[in-house]
C-alpha cells in the first residue's frame, strides 16, 4: 500500500515536470543544450585522436580555424577543438564534484543541525556565519597558493571547503521547519528512530530545494573554475580546461587577433551556465505550486 | 538604535580576531620567511640567522602572531614588501585609491541600471518590456564577470578602439595637468566598471521587480488605490518607496563584494589596483603584502555586512539582533 502511493506521487513528479518544460521553450532549450553538451563532453574526447591533436607542434602555430583544425591551434600548435572537448570534459568533472562533495557536506550538517538543534547546531552555525564572512575568492585563491604545483583533488577540496555554507544554511531552515510539522512529529511519537525519520520523511520532502540548490551551484561553480583558472590558479594552461583556455586571453595579441582560442571557451561557459541556471529556475517552479504554470 | 549598532559592531571583534588568525596560519603555512627575499650576496647565513632573531623569527608562532597584531594595531605596521623593499601600507595606499574609485563608479552604474529597469520590470510586469528586462538578468546571472570583461575588452577595447585597454591613467599624464588628468582616469574606469556592473546588477533588478509585484497587492495599495489615488502617486509615493528601502540596506554587501571582486576585474583589465596587487603578492610570494590584502579583504567583507546590518535595521526597525 505505502508503495503505491509514493509511486503514484513520482508519477506526479513527472508530469508537473513535464507540464512545466513542455510550456515553457526556454526551458526545452536549455534542457537541449546541457544534454548536448553532456554528450559532447563524454562522447567527443573519445574520437579525438589525442596524440596527434594534442602534441606541441611548432609547424602549426597559431593556425586560424580550418578544415583539419575547426577551431584552428595554439600557440603551442595544439588544436582548439580538441582542447575545448578535453577541457570543458575537466571542468565540468570538477564543478560537478565540487557541487557534489560541497553538497553532500552542506546537506548532512544542515540536516543535522536543523533536525537535532542544540549546542552542535550553535557550533556549526558560528562555523558557517565566520565562513560566510571571508571573502571566498580571495580566501581559495590564498589556499590554493599554499598547495605547491597543479593537483585535481586539492584544487577540488578547497573549491569546496568554500562552497557548503550556503547550502547549508538553506536546508537547515527547511529542517526547522519542517520538523514542526505534524507528519514529522508524529513519526516521533511512533518512536521511530531519528535517522529512519530524517531519511524516510524528512528528505522526500526537502529534496525539492536540495536539487534546485544543487543546479544552481553548478552553474556557479563552472563560472569558478574558469575564474581560477583564468587567474592562474586552476589549472595550468598545458591541461585544459575552459579557465586555462580563456586565460590565453589574457595575452592581449590573444585576445585581439587569435580570437578562436579563448571565445569558443568564453561562449561555452556562457551558454552552458545559461542552461543550468534555466534549468534550476523551470525546476525551482516546478518544485513550487504557488509558481506552477498551468 | 543606538544599541543595537553598538551590539552589531560588538560582533565585529571576534570575527576580526580569527580573521587575523587565518590569515597568519595562512602565511604560518607558507615556506620561506620575510628574510627569504632580502637575499644579499653580502650576508653570510650567520648574519641572516641574527637578522631571523632580531626581527624575532625564532620566536615561537603565537609571540609572532601577538608581535604581528600589536604592530598593525599600535603602529599601523603592516611589515615590508620585498618585491617593493617599501612598506606595505606604502603600496597598498598607492593602489587602494584606484580600486575604490572603480568600486564607487561601478556602484553608480549598477544603480542606475538596476532602478529604473527593476521598476519598469515591476511596474509592467508580464509585458514586452518586462520580458526584455527579464531576458537580461537571466543572461547576467549566466555570464562570469571574467568573460563579460572579456568581451567588452574585445569588441569595445580592442576591435572598436573606444576605450583604453589597460592601466588606470594614459601613460604620462601626471596629477598637475588638471582636468584632462581626471578625464583619462575616468575614460580607464568605464569599462571595468561596467563590465562589471552589468552583471552584478541583474540581482538588483530580479529583487526589485519581485519587492514590487508582492508591493502591489498589499492592503495599504489597495487602501490608496481605494482613495482615487492616480496609478503615477500610487507607484511613486507608495510602491518604490517600499521596494528602494532594502536596496539601500544591501549597499554594505555590494562595497564588500566589489572589493573582494576586484581581482578577477582588475586582471582582466590589468588595472593597478588592490586585486591585481594580490594576485601579484601571490605569485611573487610576497608574503606581507598577501597577508594585509586578505585581512584588508576579510575585513572589508565583516564592516559590508555591518554596515548592511545597521541600515537594515534603519529602514526596518523590527529586526532584532541576539
Amino acid at each position: 500500500m505505502a508503495k503505491k502511493t509514493t509511486e503514484k506521487k513520482k508519477m506526479s513528479t513527472l508530469e508537473i515536470l513535464k507540464r512545466e518544460f513542455s510550456q515553457d521553450i526556454g526551458a526545452l532549450i536549455a534542457l537541449g543544450v546541457i544534454v548536448i553538451a553532456a554528450l559532447f563532453v563524454i562522447i567527443v574526447p573519445l574520437f579525438i585522436d589525442q596524440e596527434y591533436m594534442l602534441a606541441v607542434n611548432p609547424r602549426r602555430l597559431n593556425q586560424p580555424p580550418s578544415a583539419t583544425h575547426w577551431l584552428g591551434t595554439e600557440i603551442g600548435g595544439r588544436d582548439v577543438f580538441a582542447l575545448l572537448a578535453i577541457g570543458a570534459r575537466s571542468s565540468l568533472s570538477i564543478a560537478l564534484a565540487v557541487t557534489l562533495i560541497s553538497g553532500f557536506v552542506g546537506i548532512s550538517l544542515g540536516v543535522t543541525a536543523g533536525y537535532f538543534g542544540g549546542k552542535f547546531d550553535n557550533m556549526i552555525m558560528r562555523i558557517v556565519d565566520f565562513i560566510s564572512t571571508l571573502p571566498a575568492l580571495v580566501m581559495i585563491i590564498a589556499f590554493l597558493s599554499l598547495v605547491s604545483g597543479f593537483n585535481v583533488v586539492s584544487f577540488t577540496l578547497i573549491m569546496s571547503f568554500f562552497s557548503w555554507a550556503g547550502i547549508m544554511r538553506l536546508v537547515r531552515a527547511r529542517a526547522i521547519q519542517e520538523k514542526e510539522l505534524e507528519y514529522i512529529q508524529a513519526s516521533k511519537t511512533l518512536g521511530t528512530p531519528h535517522l529512519k525519520t530524517i531519511f524516510k520523511e524528512l528528505f522526500p520532502n526537502i529534496s525539492s530545494v536540495m536539487i534546485v540548490n544543487m543546479t544552481l551551484a553548478t552553474a556557479s561553480n563552472v563560472g569558478l573554475e574558469t575564474g581560477l583558472s583564468f587567474l592562474g590558479f586552476g589549472f595550468p594552461f598545458d591541461e585544459p580546461s575552459l579557465g586555462s583556455l580563456i586565460s590565453a586571453a589574457s595575452n592581449a595579441v590573444v585576445l585581439q587577433h587569435r580570437w578562436w582560442i579563448w571565445l569558443p571557451a568564453a561562449l561555452f561557459v556562457l551558454i552552458l551556465m545559461l542552461s543550468i541556471n534555466t534549468l534550476g529556475r523551470t525546476l525551482n517552479r516546478a518544485t513550487d505550486a504557488r509558481l506552477r504554470r498551468g | 538604535m543606538l544599541q543595537f549598532t553598538l551590539r552589531r559592531f560588538l560582533i565585529m571583534i571576534p570575527q576580526l580576531i580569527v580573521l587575523s588568525f587565518v590569515v597568519f596560519l595562512i602565511a604560518l603555512a607558507m615556506p620561506g620567511d620575510a628574510l627569504t627575499g632580502t637575499l644579499d650576496p653580502n650576508l653570510t647565513v650567520e648574519m641572516l640567522e641574527i637578522q631571523r632573531e632580531l626581527l624575532g623569527l625564532n620566536n615561537p608562532w603565537y609571540v609572532r602572531y601577538w608581535d604581528w597584531i600589536v604592530g598593525i594595531v599600535t603602529r599601523f605596521d603592516f611589515g615590508r614588501s620585498f618585491t617593493w623593499q617599501m612598506p606595505v601600507t606604502a603600496i597598498i595606499g598607492e593602489r587602494l585609491g584606484n580600486t575604490l574609485r572603480l568600486s564607487t563608479l561601478t556602484l553608480v552604474i549598477m544603480y542606475a541600471i538596476a532602478i529604473p529597469l527593476g521598476i519598469i520590470s515591476g511596474r509592467h510586469h508580464d509585458t514586452w518590456k518586462d520580458k526584455i528586462i527579464t531576458a537580461y538578468t537571466y543572461l547576467g546571472f549566466g555570464m562570469p564577470t571574467m568573460v563579460a570583461g572579456l568581451l567588452l575588452l574585445f569588441s569595445f577595447g580592442f576591435n572598436l578602439g573606444w576605450f583604453p585597454t589597460g592601466l588606470s591613467v594614459a601613460p604620462g599624464m601626471s596629477p598637475d595637468m588638471g582636468l584632462p588628468y581626471h578625464l583619462s582616469r575616468l575614460h580607464h574606469l568605464i569599462l571595468p566598471a561596467l563590465s562589471v556592473a552589468l552583471i552584478t546588477t541583474v540581482g538588483t533588478v530580479q529583487y526589485l521587480r519581485g519587492e514590487i509585484i508582492d508591493l502591489e497587492q498589499r492592503e495599504f495599495i489597495l487602501t490608496v488605490r481605494a482613495k482615487g489615488a492616480d496609478e503615477n502617486r500610487v507607484y511613486n509615493k507608495h510602491i518604490f518607496r517600499n521596494a528602494l528601502l532594502p536596496i539601500a540596506a544591501f549597499l554594505g554587501f555590494q562595497i564588500a563584494f566589489l572589493i573582494g571582486g576586484s581581482v578577477l576585474v582588475e586582471t582582466v583589465f590589468s588595472f593597478p589596483g588592490i586585486g591585481g596587487l594580490f594576485i601579484g603578492s601571490i605569485t611573487g610570494r610576497d608574503f606581507s603584502v598577501m597577508m594585509s590584502l586578505v585581512l584588508l579583504f576579510g575585513a572589508a567583507t565583516i564592516v559590508g555586512s555591518f554596515l548592511s546590518d545597521v541600515i537594515m535595521m534603519m529602514v526596518d526597525p523590527r529586526i532584532e539582533i541576539e
